[in-house]
């Protein structure tokens, strides 16, 4: 039996998975809805705030999350994940984190360079700055449009992945990996029925 | 006797025929005429040279504190209203004499608030007002005529925001020039793309209403 405690992420970087993993469900819904949704403007135009103001939450929560991975190394791969599946397990998390940082960072572009020159105000609380120089500038806004839509869709694909290959561990290999990412608990414990 | 040039019984009678010309119904009459046809004539005078006078329509101290000038829409189908709060006005206007008459407003385009932040933050923006090259918008009467119904007044004039200049029209309404201060409203609608406003980003108008309406609520005292 595995000892899951010296397999476990961090609490912190457990926290952060999964609060972040619930605001990126709901950036990704609302992105989607205003793309390619009929929703009555005014609805759409707070859609579109709120959206903002958890895109700015989120590009700040991730870089509390890169540092704390910096600081922190994960638990290992399980040794029964080798070879092409080791790859392909890495590759996909980093395209989970080339995703987390280059989809928010599209969309403050996105913003920033808009002809409409809305200020982005966090909620209603605080302002945050748009990024500098590229004011009014429609090549750098359709190229920041370009690049969110398609990197959402990467995204989208990327935790999708994510979820299967830990469906198909639990399922197939029968090795629930879940435990890794999840608090300490006498149940969570266990891998396998005992 | 002595002989005189003037004889002085020949001069009483000369006198007394003199004074009694004078007093005589068709003299007195005549001097009646006189004394009225003087008054007439000199009040003739009096009001011709009034009327030729240069005229000078009175000047207005415009009360900003007390007027207002505002515009309104829809954002998103939502509506939004807002004021400008800095801005200068001069009213010079005499009803008797409307060529002279004239209104000419300044405002600080970087004044105009809503109320709502992101409106706020966004009216100052290149597309909008753009505050940075055009700070102030002006508005300037070229014509002034009386409505001939009587329900007030109808002015011309040049509106430019942006830089762009363009002609506008409408009915305003005046209290009564006799008491101070004196009241001028109007409203009225401008195109916002016009004036490029908005052209950019919201040229269909699909969030910002194409239509803007204005209003003026002018308070002002004669000056002195």
């Amino acid at each position: 039996m595995t000892d899951t405690a010296a397999q476990r992420y961090t609490t912190v970087a457990i926290i952060l998975h999964w609060v972040m993993a619930a605001a990126f469900v709901l950036m990704l819904a609302s992105g989607l809805s205003m793309e390619y949704l009929e929703l009555q403007k005014s609805f759409k135009f707070n859609l579109y705030q709120w959206h903002k103001s958890l895109g700015v939450l989120l590009l700040a929560a991730f870089a509390l999350r890169l540092f704390w991975r910096l600081l922190h190394k994960p638990p290992a791969l399980p040794a029964s994940i080798k070879g092409l599946e080791a790859v392909a397990a890495k590759a996909g998390h980093i395209a989970l984190y080339l995703c987390m940082l280059a989809v928010p960072l599209s969309g403050w572009a996105m913003v920033s360079s808009s002809n409409y020159g809305l200020p982005t105000i966090v909620f209603g609380l605080f302002e945050w700055p748009h990024i500098p120089k590229i004011a009014g500038n429609e090549a750098v806004n359709a190229a920041a449009k370009t690049a969110h839509w398609a990197l959402a869709w990467l995204f989208i694909a990327a935790i999708l992945g994510h979820v299967a290959a830990v469906v198909k561990h639990a399922a197939i290999d029968r090795e629930n990996l879940l435990p890794r990412m999840w608090f300490s608990c006498a149940r969570c414990k266990k891998s396998k029925p005992e | 006797m002595k002989k005189r040039l003037l004889n002085k019984k020949a001069v009483d009678a000369a006198a007394d025929k003199i004074i009694q010309t004078l007093q005589s119904p068709k003299v007195q009459k005549r001097l009646l005429a006189f004394g009225i046809a003087k008054k007439i004539a000199f009040a003739a005078f009096f009001a011709f040279s009034l009327a030729t006078a240069p005229a000078e329509a009175a000047e207005y101290s415009v009360d900003a504190k007390a007027s207002k000038i505002s515009f309104s829409g829809t954002h998103a189908d939502t509506p939004f209203s807002g004021n400008f709060e800095e801005w200068t006005a001069v009213l010079t206007f005499d009803a008797g004499d409307l060529e002279n008459s004239k209104f000419i407003a300044t405002f600080n385009t970087a004044s105009a608030k809503t109320g709502n932040a992101m409106y706020d933050g966004t009216l100052p923006q290149a597309d909008w007002f753009d505050v940075k090259n055009h700070p102030q918008a002006t508005f300037t009467t070229t014509a002034i005529a009386a409505k001939p119904d009587g329900s007030g007044y109808s002015a011309t004039g040049d509106l430019t925001i942006r830089g762009v200049t363009k002609p506008v029209q409408f009915d305003f309404t005046l209290s009564d020039l006799a008491q101070s201060p004196v009241t001028a409203k109007a409203t009225f609608t401008i195109n916002r793309l016009d004036f490029d406003i908005g052209k950019k980003s919201d040229a269909s108008a699909e969030w910002v209403s194409r239509d803007i309406a204005i209003t003026i609520d002018i308070t002002a005292t004669p000056k002195n």
